[in-house]
């Protein structure tokens, strides 16, 4: 005898939307979060600054990953130099003051997270369902982000990069259905007075039992007072730990500020000839390479030139003061000098106004093996061959003998132990 | 607004569908996803809300609150490794700097408790 397993199905689903109350213990019990530092509108406060800064990680954070994966329709110009330098320096910044902004967003509305009954209906748990994705993606970005910029890798069992920007899809799509849901609990939460808080609103989702927990602030209007300055004490708590991260750590790429950068992964005057590294030519593998024999092979439409070292130092020299500006949010300018990109372009018959030129380097593998210079950044008299830095011929680990340098472009398309330019002319 | 509210659910539904494409085949991605959001939820807001029910002092919940975020950013500088060979990664003793802003912190705390006390006595007619 076949059983219709519907009325089972029914019974659970009457059973899931409203399950015994015996289950209600712990965290789910009435009143279970007493601290009465919980309002709509501290939530909507904490909750406006985390999208501005998520917004802002995600402009920047997308601009970048343009500029490395370009794909057809996309543009980038090579002014003003430090474009990148500012927008990058601001994804780095902004993702680490979401570390307290982010903390307090979730701890305002961590009560919710045990909401009784779990759930009341396919909505509310859709509702649900994205508010974990959400969660989960943020925490995800912030954390990561820092563990990317410490150099920490081992906890993440993805490649950063790639992970870091898929996760942004979900963070910005999360993002924009929880905008969607909660704008008239904002809304409302912050066209009240901020001490008056009323008992309950019926525009704002839930019933008052998920409330209570989120405004408790119903006894006397002394009682909302000394709430409200908590509040306030919070807000200014959240404030200065942005202050004190952001102190300690801006100066890996505001120049003023380096000697408050106690927490900087960076530093922008250590390193080699002065200026930090982010691959040496061991791991590299170019160190072992024998530069006597140096050649750059410079391919192009009007044909092929080879030059050596002394060609190369033979052509005429340009000074440039460029800033290496590294994804990971530092940044250091020098002095560069070397051979333009565009009196190359011009030896084997191409106008460097019209051509783009893959620049690859005498590294036998590794993700940054070459980068491709596009027409704006090739024309542009400040983009060298550089075999000089700060007057000294370049250390290996900057990229003797030869390396890109070009104004506005991420440090990991600087491409160093430059070997071969392959000229392209551009319709 | 019920037309804004609409439209941000349908694009947010739409844009997330792109990212869960996009992580649905790394299993390593959705292990950290899961991994952040059961030790968020599970250890480190039982560990804030005890501390928090334990400590209600403003200065000291002002202090933790700070003192929190700065340990998130600064922790993973000192127990990770610079790459063998590249001396300008991770160039500073972490250890020792995170220290001295703690202790810069707790420093600036204490002096701003006292100043205020201070400043409270005279009107209580103490």
């Amino acid at each position: 005898m076949v059983r219709d397993p519907r009325p089972a199905l029914r019974r659970l689903a009457r059973w899931l939307l409203a399950p015994p109350d015996s289950l209600r213990k712990g965290p789910f019990e009435p009143g279970a979060f007493p601290s009465r530092l919980r309002s709509e509108r501290l939530t909507s406060l904490l909750g406006i600054a985390l999208g501005v800064a998520f917004a802002v990680c995600f402009g920047t954070g997308l601009l970048s990953h343009l500029i490395q994966h370009p794909p057809g329709w996309f543009w980038w110009p090579s002014r003003p130099v430090g474009l990148y330098r500012f927008t990058q320096g601001l994804h780095v910044a902004t993702g680490l003051a979401c570390v307290p902004l982010l903390g307090a967003k979730l701890w305002s509305v961590y009560p919710r997270l045990f909401t009784w009954p779990p759930v009341r209906s396919l909505a509310h748990a859709a509702e649900r369902g994205s508010v974990a994705l959400l969660v989960a993606a943020a925490l995800f970005q912030v954390l990561s982000g820092v563990l990317n910029v410490a150099h920490w890798y081992a906890p993440m069992p993805f490649f950063f990069t790639t992970g870091h920007y898929r996760v942004a899809w979900l963070v910005a799509g999360a993002i924009l259905v929880h905008i969607g849901v909660q704008l008239p609990v904002v809304r409302a939460a912050l066209r009240r007075p901020p001490r008056a808080v009323p008992a309950g609103d019926p525009a704002v989702d839930g019933p008052p039992i998920d409330r209570a927990d989120c405004v408790p602030g119903v006894g006397s209007a002394g009682s909302a007072d000394v709430a409200g300055t908590q509040r306030r004490r919070l807000l200014v708590a959240v404030g200065a730990a942005v202050g004190l991260i952001t102190v300690t750590t801006a100066g890996q790429t505001i120049r003023p500020l380096d000697a408050l950068a106690l927490l900087a992964p960076r530093r922008p005057d250590l390193g080699p000839q002065g200026l930090p590294v982010n691959k040496t030519a061991a791991a590299a593998g170019t160190s072992v390479l024998d530069m006597s024999a140096y050649r750059l092979v410079v391919d192009g439409p009007g044909g092929s030139v080879e030059l050596d070292l002394a060609a190369l130092n033979g052509l005429p020299q340009h000074a440039v003061d460029l800033p290496i500006t590294c994804v990971e949010g530092w940044s250091a300018d020098a002095r560069w000098s070397g051979v333009r990109l565009a009196d190359l372009v011009r030896q084997v018959g191409a106008d460097p106004r019209h051509a783009s030129v893959l620049v690859e380097s005498l590294e036998a593998g590794g993700r940054y093996r070459s980068s491709t210079v596009a027409a704006p950044h090739t024309r542009d008299p400040a983009t060298l061959i550089a075999l000089r830095l700060n007057g000294e011929v370049l250390h290996p680990d900057h990229g003797y003998p030869a390396r890109l340098i070009a104004p506005n472009r991420p440090g990991v398309l600087q491409t160093k132990w430059v070997g071969r330019l392959t000229v392209r002319a551009e319709s | 607004m019920t037309r804004i509210r609409r439209a941000l659910i349908v694009a947010g539904a739409l844009v997330t569908a792109y990212g869960l494409a996009g992580v649905l085949f790394d299993p390593g991605v959705l292990l950290f996803l899961a991994a952040v959001v059961v030790f968020h939820d599970l250890v480190w807001m039982p560990v804030v809300l005890a501390f928090g029910a334990l400590v209600a002092r403003p200065v000291a919940r002002f202090v933790a609150i700070v003192a929190a975020s700065v340990l998130v950013v600064g922790v993973p500088l000192v127990v990770a490794q610079p790459p063998a060979g590249n001396p300008s990664v991770l160039p500073l003793d972490y250890g020792r700097n995170l220290l001295f802003v703690l202790a810069a912190l707790l420093a600036a705390a204490v002096l701003v408790a006292a100043y205020r006390r201070r400043r409270r006595v005279p009107p209580r007619g103490r």
